[in-house]
């Protein structure tokens, strides 16, 4: 046969990895191998390489965990560190800029972090073997930490509020209250307004022609407590002496910075008293550490704590440090694994499991009174197995990226199959499921990329620019000389990657 | 042509025709390719014809005694192309250096790996480098104790003692980076600083279980008689303990033996014509029975284990930095990627190549 006679064979276009069984079955349009490529449009070209992000003397090194943090003027980064055995968050400004350690915990080797109002909440956790199965969960004895973003140490969420002492309560000026027996207290507000538990509380018998006033009120050093309020009942017929048996108010006009001990002369009918206080009676003073952080509803949402790892302590709307510990927080049956952590998406709060997913529904009642849908049994996702998407720290629109066991997946309140990883389906499978807490997924729809880190510290790169679906998707996977352990998406799309010390055991 | 004693005899056709083909890989182990960086110091060491190679002196191979085995004649060492040795500056007491690997075929399974290094730590003259207490230590296990120091040691030579044999590898490390790591320990004397580790020769030898090699030959109606010819440039044919043919399974029957999907048959070549490194020729033995002509056949390779060595091509090592970790950025139209370096004070940067591009077809 002549070579005349030969039609032609056009190599191409290659549409990225496949890595599943033989690789004698790999389509011809595809790689049996490749790493450290990436694709532009139809063609294929080495990756863009990594370059420094601090331009400092002494930069952190040991990273082992990145995340977006956005203020209220910057998009910056919070980093966690080892330091022999000690987890220390920075607060990464800029390249020149770094402030911290703003948070030192001993065995802290991983942290969950939202951001809410321009503040970080911050809460620590760690990996906890039971039986052959790594578990995350919050660090024993810890708690949830605010931190303001301006340098200055993270500090303890919530509060414990007034040192509980009488008040000393007489009738002032003339004025005019309803006349009757009434139960006062105060309330601390800190500066990233928490309101603390109601404290001093106090019977007086108000007359109708005077004002009231107040002295003895507790004051604090501590100088993140920046005002005290005053609250009162209604007017008590029969007082059966439970102080925390009826529904306290915010006094209108009754409050006074910290520091000052008497407020004189306020007057106020009953039904001047609309602002509900009485929420605050049994919220926590210090909220215990979980494994993961979310916003719900305007809701903080913090699961899996050391005791209790199948529960989710949700705040008051609008309060991200209030939680109650009566009936803020849900319950996912327990089947002795831990919630890995939560997604808001189109106004349900979706709970994963490692191999797990339910759902709960606000109906704007109290979150224990939420009912709970099962999602699926038998597909989950890791702690940091939901993507976050361009620097927002949150999901998609309309879906999220999950990791499963699987491979990823689209959700979108269901999971969507065949998983997006499908072509590399044996890459996933290789992966070591007790090192999934490893795994960290950044979307990146300006370059329509997806970057996930995997359990072996490279990290896998998809390109979506022909279709999010796994026909389409073009897996490729980085390599560097250096061991990749998380990674960020800051100013809309420049990527972050953190990279630990590779020989910690040598 | 010897005909054994035993195994398969047959009076073949006077016109039983010849097929050949080429040896071909269905897993193509790649070019060895180490990047040492040792401090601040890196050196490509690329495994191709271009470096001369170090020959191993029959002196300088393991005693047969003990735990090791000694190394055939025809491997050799890898050598630095245009300097003897990769020399590195330490602090003295305590200083781990850490040769970090990976990047072995996917589904490899390490059963073992051997190391040699050959240097020594060098100072000034007239000097003691260590007082007591030296060891030289592989994963934190001591492998030698040279304590009490001899007095007045200029050169402190380590040549003939620094082998150990790691093995064990459990499945988990074969995602964790794992590699060699050396630690010189001691006290130092007072007058000295900064001594010098010097490698002369870095060799690393071990075994990984890998699967079957295929072969599908050209002629589909190759049947009992015919001679199968196999070649490789590269000599590699001699890892290779057996090979069994096997017959494409058309539509419709079912796989008999079915090793490899699509194929029935799994029957031993009993003895070869010719068998070198290079070369393979052996007679197509009867099917047994089984359905032959008209169709595709593989010859497939089997061996327990293949035997690397510096310069033999294998899959890619990868060597990793001492302490590159840090925060990075992935940087558009940046051509090399730049490391902190934290072996200097203060840290300074590093710029490497982006290690290996590259992609695999199914293109022959």
């Amino acid at each position: 046969m002549k070579v005349r006679d030969h039609n032609p064979l056009e190599l191409g276009p290659f549409n990225g990895l496949w890595q599943r069984g033989d690789p004698d079955n790999t389509p011809l349009d595809h790689f049996q191998d490749c790493q450290n490529i990436i694709p532009i449009g139809y063609d294929w070209i080495t990756r863009p390489a990594i370059g420094l992000s601090q331009d400092v003397t002494a930069p952190i090194g040991d990273i082992k965990r990145i995340y977006n943090y956005p203020t209220q003027t910057a998009n910056t980064q919070l980093i966690l560190i080892d330091d022999a055995g000690t987890g220390k968050i920075y607060h990464l400004v800029n390249s020149t800029t770094i402030y911290g350690p703003i948070l030192s915990i001993v065995g802290m080797t991983d942290f969950a972090f939202v951001p809410y109002a321009g503040r970080a909440y911050i809460t620590p956790f760690g990996t906890f073997q039971t039986g052959d199965i790594n578990q995350q969960k919050g660090l024993d004895n810890e708690f949830l930490y605010v931190y303001l973003g301006a340098g200055a140490a993270a500090r303890k969420a919530a509060g414990v509020g007034p040192t509980d002492t009488g008040l000393t309560i007489a009738n002032g000026a003339a004025g005019h209250t309803d006349a009757g027996f009434k139960l006062f207290g105060t309330v601390f507000e800190y500066n990233t307004g928490y309101l603390s538990p109601v404290k001093q509380i106090t019977g007086f018998s108000t007359s109708a022609l005077n004002s009231v006033s107040f002295s003895a009120l507790q004051t604090t050093g501590d100088a993140n407590v920046v005002t005290v309020h005053l609250v009162s009942t209604i007017t008590i017929p029969a007082y059966d002496g439970n102080t925390t048996g009826y529904q306290f108010f915010f006094i209108p006009g009754g409050s006074v910075a910290n520091g000052t001990l008497v407020k004189n002369n306020l007057s106020f009918f009953d039904q001047d008293l609309v602002e509900d206080a009485s929420h605050l009676l049994d919220n926590y003073t210090e909220i215990p550490a979980g494994c993961s952080l979310s916003i719900y509803h305007n809701r903080l949402v913090l699961t899996t704590t050391f005791d209790d790892i199948s529960i989710c302590l949700i705040s008051a709307e609008g309060e991200p440090e209030a939680i109650n510990q009566i009936d803020g927080l849900v319950i996912v049956p327990p089947d002795g694994n831990p919630i890995t952590c939560t997604q808001e998406l189109r106004d349900i709060l979706y709970v994963g499991k490692r191999s797990r997913a339910v759902s709960f529904n606000d109906n704007g009642d109290v979150p224990s009174s939420w009912p709970m849908t099962v999602i699926d049994n038998g597909l989950g996702w890791p702690v940091h197995g939901i993507a976050t998407v361009l620097d927002s720290g949150a999901a998609s629109v309309d879906y999220l990226l999950v990791a499963t066991y699987q491979g990823i997946l689209a959700f979108n309140g269901k999971f969507i199959s065949p998983e997006l990883t499908y072509k590399v389906s044996e890459l996933w499978s290789q992966q070591d499921r007790n090192q999934f807490r490893k795994i960290q997924i950044v979307n990146a729809p300006i370059q329509q990329h997806i970057y996930c880190v995997l359990p072996d510290a490279r990290l896998l790169v998809g390109d979506y620019s022909n279709g999010l679906e796994w026909k389409k998707i073009r897996w490729t996977p980085y390599n560097f000389d250096v061991l990749v352990n998380s990674v960020a998406i800051v100013n809309i799309d420049d990527i972050i990657i953190g990279a630990d010390n590779p020989n910690p055991d040598i | 042509m010897a005909i054994p004693s035993t195994g398969l005899f047959r009076i073949y056709p006077a016109n039983a025709q010849i097929v050949s083909g080429n040896f071909a890989l269905s897993s193509a182990p790649k070019v060895v390719t180490t990047d040492v960086a040792i401090g601040n110091y890196l050196r490509s060491q690329i495994s191709n014809p271009a470096i001369s190679p170090c020959a191993l002196d029959a002196q300088e191979v393991p005693a047969a005694s003990g735990v090791f085995v000694p190394l055939p004649a025809t491997y050799e060492l890898l050598c630095s192309p245009d300097t003897t040795a990769i020399v590195f500056d330490t602090t003295g007491v305590n200083e781990t250096i850490a040769f970090l690997s990976r990047d072995f075929p996917t589904g490899c399974t390490m059963n073992q790996m051997r190391v040699w290094i050959k240097g020594s730590i060098v100072s000034g003259p007239s000097r003691n480098i260590f007082t007591s207490n030296v060891k030289l230590k592989f994963f934190g296990s001591t492998v030698k104790d040279y304590t009490p120091v001899p007095a007045a040691t200029v050169g402190f030579l380590f040549s003939d003692q620094i082998i150990t044999f790691l093995t064990n590898w459990s499945p988990i490390q074969t995602f964790k980076p794992f590699g060699i790591s050396f630690t010189i320990s001691g006290t130092l004397s007072a007058l000295l600083s900064h001594p010098q580790v010097r490698i002369d020769q870095f060799y690393v030898e071990g075994v990984y279980n890998t699967g079957n090699f295929e072969f599908t030959l050209d002629t589909p109606n190759a049947g009992p008689g015919d001679v199968v010819q196999i070649t490789d440039a590269q000599g590699r044919l001699d890892t290779f303990q057996d090979f069994y043919v096997y017959w494409d399974t058309l539509e419709g029957e079912e796989d008999i033996n079915s090793e490899i999907p699509g194929f029935t048959g799994g029957i031993i070549i009993p003895w070869f014509i010719t068998r070198t490194d290079n070369v393979i020729r052996f007679v197509l033995p009867p099917n047994q029975g089984l359905p032959y002509g008209g169709r595709r056949l593989m010859i497939a390779g089997a061996t327990d284990g293949i035997v690397f060595v510096g310069q033999i091509p294998i899959a890619n090592i990868n060597v990793l930095l001492a302490d590159g970790s840090g925060v990075y950025q992935l940087t558009k139209d940046k051509r090399n990627d730049t490391y902190y370096d934290r072996s200097t004070t203060p840290t300074s940067e590093i710029d490497l190549k982006i290690p290996d591009p590259r992609f695999r077809t199914g293109y022959f």
